[in-house]
């Protein structure tokens, strides 16, 4: 028996049955447990939402942290009367760190 | 065509019954090849008499009852024969797919549920024969069964399959039932 040879028929039964037919038919049928995916619905906004807060918030510690160390590490490199050119110093740090993350 | 023999322990007072109106075929969802006869074939191991002789012997111990509820137990060989097009062969790759492709639409169209069942195995292969209308005359499958003392005193699982055995379905593919052995427990 090949995959080919029955497709059609197998795909012809799924695009003529509903998910909540087939859910019922599975139950009572085949004594399937059925539960519900969180990742696939809104079925539970708060723990979403809650995933969505921490990834954020994970994102801002680290720049935080990141720029943090590098304004100290240039105060104590840069003297006070080349300020000037510091910012170009910065962004350019600044964006080899964003490359390196 | 497609030949092979199969060996099916079983409680020797069954024997009469199977030799003369035909076997009694397993069904359940939680069976592992779905509705059936069962039968141990060549795959696995090299001695499926044997593994259909300790299937009996072991079958016929009660838990709850600590105790055998038969001791005579025979070993019956069949010729199984089944055309290409009705036999779903899940040890070979075409089968497999079938199987998962099945098993895939079950779950794409259940979305976004999910199914908690551990092992669906039974389900999938009764679900194509009932629903889908394939003939699945005889299923072939290498499965890992407890054939030992230990495993079943232990309650050892493994994912190593030791047997491969076929259910037959539709019994037009039995043939030239015979008795190899009988004994006592």
């Amino acid at each position: 028996m090949k995959l080919n040879d029955i497709k059609a028929q197998i795909d012809s039964f799924f695009d003529n049955i509903s998910e909540e037919e087939l859910y019922t038919l599975l139950v009572d049928k085949y004594g399937v447990s059925v539960t519900y995916s969180g990742e696939l619905t809104f079925a539970s906004p708060a723990i979403v939402y809650q995933n969505v807060v921490n990834l954020e918030i994970s994102s801002i510690n680290y720049q935080t942290i990141s720029t943090a160390s590098t304004s100290q590490a240039i105060t104590k490199i840069v003297p006070v009367e080349a300020q000037t050119d510091m910012s170009q110093d910065v962004s350019s740090l600044s964006h080899d760190l964003s490359l390196a993350a | 065509m497609i030949n092979f023999q199969g060996y099916h322990g079983t409680n020797s007072a069954r024997v009469e019954s199977i030799l003369t109106y035909g076997f009694k075929l397993s069904r359940g969802n939680k069976e592992w090849l779905g509705d059936g006869v069962y039968f141990f074939i060549h795959g696995k191991s090299k001695t499926p008499e044997n593994q259909a002789e300790q299937w009996a012997i072991l079958s016929a111990w009660d838990k709850s009852a600590k105790q055998n509820t038969y001791t005579d137990f025979s070993v019956l060989k069949a010729d199984i024969r089944v055309d290409e097009s009705n036999f779903l062969d899940l040890t070979s790759p075409d089968g497999l797919e079938i199987f998962e492709y099945i098993k895939l639409k079950i779950l794409k169209k259940l979305s976004p549920r999910k199914l908690s069942n551990d092992v669906i195995d039974g389900i999938v292969v009764n679900f194509g024969r009932a629903e889908l209308k394939l003939r699945f005359d005889v299923v072939k499958g290498d499965v890992f069964i407890k054939l030992t003392l230990v495993d079943r005193i232990y309650n050892l699982n493994s994912r190593l399959a030791n047997s491969t055995i076929c259910s037959v379905y539709n019994e037009q593919c039995l043939s030239n039932i015979e008795i190899i052995k009988t004994a006592t427990i």
